[in-house]
């Protein structure tokens, strides 16, 4: 029905992007206030510049790459102001798929851990490639660089995320600090 | 890829180090290598020590990421986004020849009610106008079409399991944050949670139509045809029929009861009640009868009661097998003495479930009636009536199978259901009401300003400032109420009264309270909001809403 689907268009992108949007957001900046505040915002610039869009917008990739953006800053600020430390593991997952809990607890927190270590601009590639399904292009268009560019942030961002996760699971402590920039 | 110093000549000629072959490392995973570049990589990895084990940790890290849990908002941010001043400016802004006055929430809030679920259903008017006024959901729409995944919504967006608060507001039901029922013409009568908490059956006023809806709103759909003049809404205990009570608009005038299958669908006359259900069938003129309170189910399922009354001022009691044929006539058929109008009916728990009254308080001389071994039927016992004199209160309590009543001298009195036996349980005046325990044969009563907790042992005050709604018991033994303007919540254990207070900004003159099936969650709702709360006391959603009628929880 016409009036109904009117009516809930913004509400319909939401409930679409909610978790994706969220979860993204979320292992950006590792901290689920920041989280929530970071994807009101991300929902609420969206909503007010989705009425000028062309119709040919690619919803998906524009609303990550707001979300990104909106990290970003973010992250930027937090760095000005003051390192707010990340919380413990969630225990909120909207899916989880393991025989054995004990088993993806650890490695979710190691993921945590090693995410949280690597530069936030690498982070944000991997991320789109590994849990969002992203292309190179899909990512080149979110981040507003060029594919070659993409190439390069992956590799950093493998190579970054490989030797933390190592060095974490190898028992190696790790000396706290906040977010690298 | 140039060579570098250090490098290692390949069979192809090619001079290339691992460091290089590390920076492609990457897209080579990822196939997106051109096919030189791929096969000097390929070559390097055929002959390297160390660089395919790179490879395999970028192939086991990348599943590693792709299966982490996702984490996902809670409910609240979708309230937070849809309700906050940023939004409204939004669709403020959308409007053609926009009002620049911004339009106030109807209610002050707390800062974590503020922070809280649904006040965004308040604009939900404004935004419907304002959409289709300003031509935003046509852009809308388009890039939405464009987004190929996801199902069409044909009803609401599925909620979140668990308990829920589902209430009545502007025409439609909500469930905590979100809408329930996504029709936006529906205009939503009465309605009725099933006992299990997972369907809710409406009556569309609009269409004339009976309808279920699921709880998480995953299902909203048309059960009857021309439900007609609905009176009553029924669950079965099993939660797999509801029983409909209508009004009869043929000459004798008379009522009508239905049931309806939540699988089938195909709705089963139970029993049509008329004049003759009042012994004046040979009476040329008819009265007509109607339903004199909400009927009553017995726990089991077997038999539904209902207190009716004539125009001439006589009042029965009848009761039905819901499982009798299609227009099969009542089971039986209690006539009351005229002058006592039916106050109270109810069933009591247990293997043999008793059809009980209480009829004539507010009359000043009260009569108890029960049918003792309704399941007996067609062979059961008929009635005792007794006259209990002046009696200013009385409740059942269905757990313990007794009647807690408060004559007008004072006298506070047990009876059984069963046998009308009689157990003096306290002195107190000005009863104006007994609230059973769930569970328990203890029973909350309200004298004058008073709230007490009643059982064999005799009565302990819990306070002496209590407000006007009905205190409310829950499943965990905790009592709900209203002292002072304030929410209380109170546990009684060995005669010791512990309290606390629960958050109920926002709401504004508190006109309910109700404890989930559970005890987990308090409702809250008054003249400016509806609420729930943790145990602790703490507010856990808030929408801006003057609920039409009290809040029930689903599950």
């Amino acid at each position: 029905m016409a009036e109904v689907e009117n009516t809930w268009s913004f509400e319909r992108i939401y409930d679409e992007f909610k978790t994706p949007i969220y979860n993204f957001i979320y292992r950006l900046v590792g901290n689920r206030e920041q989280a929530d505040d970071l994807t009101q915002d991300t929902f609420l610039k969206a909503f007010k510049a989705l009425p000028k869009m062309d119709a040919s917008l690619k919803l998906s990739a524009w609303l990550y790459r707001i979300a990104t953006n909106t990290a970003y800053d973010a992250l930027r600020r937090r760095k000005l102001i003051v390192w707010t430390p990340w919380q413990e593991l969630d225990h909120e997952p909207a899916d989880r798929d393991s025989a054995d809990p004990q088993e993806t607890i650890e490695t979710t927190e190691l993921v945590r851990q090693a995410l949280r270590l690597m530069p936030p601009t690498y982070r944000a590639a991997l991320l789109l490639y590994t849990q969002q399904g992203f292309t190179y292009g899909e990512i080149a268009q979110t981040l507003g660089i060029a594919e070659s560019g993409v190439k390069m942030y992956l590799s950093r961002a493998r190579q970054s995320f490989r030797e933390h996760y190592r060095r974490l699971d190898g028992g190696q402590p790790q000396p706290p600090k906040g977010p690298s920039k | 890829m140039p060579p570098r110093r250090g490098a290692r000549r390949h069979a192809d000629g090619d001079m290339v180090n691992c460091e290089q072959v590390q920076e492609q490392l990457s897209a080579y995973h990822d196939g997106m290598l051109d096919a030189a570049t791929a096969d000097v990589v390929r070559a390097h990895l055929a002959t390297c020590p160390r660089c395919p084990t790179i490879l395999a940790d970028y192939e086991r890290l990348d599943h590693i990421l792709a299966q982490a849990p996702r984490v996902a908002p809670g409910p609240e941010l979708r309230a937070r986004i849809f309700s906050s001043p940023e939004f409204r400016e939004i669709v403020r802004s959308q409007q053609p020849g926009a009002v620049t006055k911004t339009p106030s929430v109807p209610v002050a809030v707390s800062p974590r009610a503020r922070l809280g679920p649904q006040a965004a259903r308040v604009w939900l008017p404004v935004i419907l106008l304002i959409v289709l006024l300003g031509g935003t959901t046509a852009v809308i729409s388009k890039i939405l079409a464009s987004h190929a995944t996801g199902p069409a919504y044909a009803t609401c967006p599925t909620l979140s399991g668990g308990q829920r608060l589902a209430y009545r507001y502007g025409g439609t039901l909500y469930s905590d944050v979100a809408p329930l029922v996504c029709d936006a013409k529906a205009q939503v009568g009465l309605w009725q949670v099933s006992p299990d908490g997972r369907w809710v059956a409406y009556l569309n006023n609009r269409t004339h139509t009976l309808r279920l809806v699921r709880a998480d709103a995953t299902l909203d759909h048309q059960v009857t045809l021309s439900a007609g003049t609905v009176q009553a809404l029924v669950w079965s205990p099993d939660s797999q029929r509801v029983f409909i009570a209508q009004a009869d608009v043929g000459n004798a005038g008379g009522v009508t009861l239905s049931t309806v299958d939540t699988i089938v669908h195909q709705p089963q006359r139970v029993a049509a009640l008329n004049a003759a259900t009042l012994g004046s069938e040979n009476d040329s003129s008819t009265e007509a009868v109607t339903l004199a309170g909400q009927p009553a189910i017995s726990p089991d399922g077997q038999f539904l009661a209902v207190a009716l009354k004539g125009v001439s001022g006589a009042y029965a009691v009848a009761f039905f097998a819901t499982q009798a044929p299609t227009g099969a006539l009542p089971a039986h058929i209690a006539n009351v003495p005229s002058g006592f109008p039916i106050d109270a009916l109810g069933w009591t728990f247990g293997n043999q479930p008793i059809l009980t009254w209480m009829a004539g308080i507010t009359r000043g001389n009260a009569g108890f009636g029960n049918i003792p071994h309704v399941a007996d039927f067609p062979n059961h016992k008929v009635i005792v009536f007794g006259i209990l004199g002046d009696v200013v209160a009385a409740a059942l309590n269905p757990s313990s199978g007794q009647w807690a009543v408060a004559g007008a001298n004072g006298t506070v009195t047990a009876i059984d259901a069963a046998t009308g036996a009689q157990t003096p349980l306290a002195q107190l005046s000005g009863v104006t009401a007994f609230i059973p325990s769930p569970d328990s044969a203890q029973w909350l009563v309200t004298s004058r300003q008073a709230l007490w907790l009643l059982d064999a042992t005799g009565l302990t005050k819990i306070t002496d400032k209590l407000g006007a709604p009905t205190p409310a018991w829950s499943s965990t033994s905790r009592i709900a109420f209203v002292a002072d303007g304030k929410v209380q919540i109170v546990q009684v254990q060995s005669g010791k009264v512990t309290t606390q207070a629960a958050d109920a900004s926002g709401v504004g003159t508190v006109a309910g309270l109700a404890w989930s099936p559970n005890g987990g969650a308090l409702a809250i709702w008054g003249s400016a909001g509806v609420a729930t709360v943790a145990p602790a006391g703490q507010q856990q959603s808030f929408a801006p809403h003057l609920a039409s009628d009290a809040p029930q929880w689903t599950a």
